[in-house]
């Protein structure tokens, strides 16, 4: 009941002085939005490609049909059909298309040409022609070896068989966890959490702040252990950063199109990395010695974790010490939680993050609470 | 006889080097005020954080009620109400606000609470600044709201160190008449200060403290025979006043006569009160005319002074 009390006027002060509101709620929303709206401006576009195929001719069919096709109807490509080469390099010079391929009359050849900027589609289109290429070169000798050795079956139909036969080799999809979050999610969650770190500290830092004002020792004389007092400090950081990362999951979700996940998963990374939030502060307070100091030395690890958490760009991805240093932040886990969390997933696919950000709580929050319990005390 | 509210026992603190509090022993009776005095640095506040259990004693006990007082614990602190040197109030928050808050640690809630509430701005004088935010406030202000925080429980035992350091004479005023209605009211206080007019308006026993250590304990009669101090008059006269001086020299109980200057003359006597008369008399005797008498009881300035060899400094 006293830590109610306690935590009761506590949050009425926060919401009185508005610094909690606007760096828990306010601040982060209106980044989030920004931000959402620069990275959702020109999406990416389809690719224009060129063909230039009589239509007659097996490879010219099988690439038509096959992975041009299916390019063309997951909105990567568009396709453009042109009579000759000719036609194909004027539409190259004037931007129509970025690359395109020309199958030769006889079907034994394949000629990619690439725009001037337009390096990576040329690449893919080389690539996915070579690959149909093999594939028809494939069927042709298998047709062949079977003439050679006196095999009855007619040359289509054993084409037929051969294309309709299942493959002997899998392919798989070995990533674990999903592929990635899209980048208005991305942006939501890396403001979110670079907040959280700032949001926690109103509740915490109280303690330095009933000790400069003189009412620790008020508190202390009363019924009250120590502990309580603590503890309903605590239980403020804890309870401005749940309202802040569930406001602004709600908020993007709502108002700007982000997808977190599963609501079980982002509600067990949310309550981790605010956990994971909570500690670091307490451990700040525990060594600061002022109100004043706790504030600036919490916004520098607020900062330092944000930026190699990957709150504004990967860390990870720059590999090496950098990419270590990444994995060692809430930052890095909660992302990473996201990401696991995308695709439909269920809330399991996110225990790896959530135990290491508990890890992380604990590592960071033990000492920290050890080291706070010194500053109740008049 | 009633039992003590408060009994300390041989409490003793040290930090590094410094004995802040050395064996220090003292009572507080039912409905009593009693002074700690002392100049600052004389260990007073480190005393009184020992009594509300604030701070571990290295050595000794506190007792309220009976109920030994420890640091860890939070037994027997609803019988105490602390009102502590520096303000220990919200400032964002009105005085009633503050109030409310400080009664729900100590159990109070709802139309018991408003009462009481109620009765101790009346009590303060701050019943029509209730609703103004503390920020708001004057100095003298934030210091009664600071003591009404400290009463509002109802303590058997209130706790007030130096509640007047730094405010104007006119809040210093008011503050020591709720002191001493709350005396008055059968609360037993502890107050706690280096102005001695305050000890000696305020307190019916005062312990006098230096260096951590009790010089003294006792009435300000008891304190002033423990060092044989003794009450002053001087009377003027219409004549000569060595002649007067010659008249009342002998008399008994007069211990020393002294001529001040050519009208007056000073006697040192053992109670003013019961000499008075009898001088005045030898001395309508004697033929002189009485034209003014002054009498001047031994200040606890003086016991100070004469205890710790050094005026009470700040």
């Amino acid at each position: 009941m006293i830590v109610l009390t306690l935590l009761a006027r506590d949050l009425r002060a926060r919401l009185r002085d508005r610094s909690a509101l606007v760096l828990g709620l306010i601040a982060p929303a209106a980044l989030i939005t920004i931000l959402s709206l620069l990275v959702s401006g020109p999406q990416t576009q389809e690719v224009p490609v060129g063909l230039v195929s009589s239509g007659t001719t097996a490879l010219g069919t099988a690439l038509a049909e096959g992975p041009l096709a299916g390019l063309e109807e997951e909105g990567t490509i568009r396709l453009h059909r042109y009579a000759d080469e000719s036609a194909l390099r004027a539409a190259l010079e004037d931007g129509e298309v970025d690359a395109g391929v020309v199958v030769a009359p006889e079907g034994d050849r394949l000629q990619v040409l690439r725009g001037p900027d337009s390096i990576v589609a040329g690449a893919i289109l080389e690539a996915v022609s070579r690959s149909t290429a093999l594939t028809v070169d494939g069927v042709g000798q298998a047709v062949v070896a079977q003439q050679e050795l006196g095999g009855s079956t007619p040359p289509q139909q054993l084409a037929t068989a051969i294309v309709a036969a299942p493959a002997t080799t899998r392919l798989v999809d070995a990533t674990q966890g999903a592929t990635g979050i899209d980048p208005k999610t991305q942006v939501a969650a890396g403001m979110a959490t670079f907040f959280l770190f700032f949001s926690v500290q109103f509740g915490v830092l109280g303690l330095l702040q009933e000790r400069r004002q003189g009412t620790l020792p008020r508190l202390l004389a009363a019924p009250i252990a120590p502990w309580q007092v603590l503890a309903s400090k605590l239980l403020v950081s804890l309870v401005i950063g749940l309202v802040s990362m569930t406001f602004l999951a709600l908020f993007s979700t709502w108002l700007l199109g982000a997808h977190w996940g599963s609501p079980a998963g982002v509600a067990m990374m949310i309550l981790a990395g605010v956990l994971a939030a909570v500690a670091t502060v307490t451990l700040v307070v525990g060594v600061a010695k002022s109100p004043e100091q706790a504030a600036a030395m919490q916004a520098v690890v607020a900062l330092v974790l944000g930026i190699l958490g990957g709150a504004f760009f990967s860390m990870a991805r720059a590999g090496g010490v950098a990419a270590f240093a990444s994995r060692l932040t809430p930052h890095y886990w909660f992302n990473e939680g996201l990401v696991r969390l995308t695709g439909g997933r269920d809330w399991t696919s996110a225990l790896v993050p959530v135990t290491a950000l508990l890890l992380f709580t604990v590592v960071v929050g033990v000492p920290g609470l050890l080291l706070a319990r010194r500053s109740v005390r008049p | 006889m009633p039992e003590p509210t408060l009994v300390v026992t041989g409490l003793s603190k040290s930090f590094g080097d410094l004995r802040a509090v050395d064996d220090l022993s003292f009572e507080v009776a039912p409905g009593e005020t009693f002074g700690l005095l002392g100049p600052n640095g004389a260990g007073k506040t480190t005393t009184i954080s020992m009594i509300c259990g604030l701070l571990s004693p290295d050595a000794g006990s506190v007792s309220v009620e009976g109920v030994p007082i420890r640091p860890g614990s939070t037994d027997g602190r609803e019988l105490i109400g602390y009102v502590p040197q520096e303000l220990a109030l919200y400032p964002d928050l009105s005085g009633r606000d503050n109030l409310t808050f400080f009664a729900r640690l100590y159990g109070l809630r709802g139309a018991p609470a408003r009462e009481r509430i109620a009765e101790v701005l009346e009590t303060v004088g701050l019943t029509e600044r209730a609703a103004d935010k503390v920020e708001e406030y004057s100095g003298g202000m934030q210091r009664r709201l600071n003591i009404a925080a400290g009463m509002l429980h109802r303590p058997r035992l209130l706790i007030l160190d130096e509640p007047t350091v730094g405010i104007d004479p006119q809040s210093r005023n008011a503050i020591l008449e709720s002191v001493a209605a709350l005396g008055e009211s059968g609360m037993s206080v502890l107050y706690t200060t280096h102005y001695m007019e305050e000890a000696e308006r305020l307190c019916r026993r005062v312990g006098i403290v230096d260096h951590g250590r009790l010089l003294a304990c006792g009435t300000r009669r008891e304190l002033v025979a423990l060092v044989e101090q003794h009450d002053q008059v001087v009377i003027t006269v219409a004549g000569d006043a060595t002649a007067a001086a010659a008249a009342l020299a002998g008399e008994p109980d007069v211990l020393t006569v002294s001529v001040v200057d050519d009208r007056s003359v000073r006697c040192m006597v053992t109670t003013a009160s019961a000499t008075l008369a009898r001088l005045i008399t030898r001395l309508a005797d004697a033929g002189a005319v009485v034209r003014d008498v002054q009498v001047t009881e031994p200040s606890l300035d003086s016991v100070f002074l004469h205890i710790t060899g050094t005026a009470l400094r700040d």
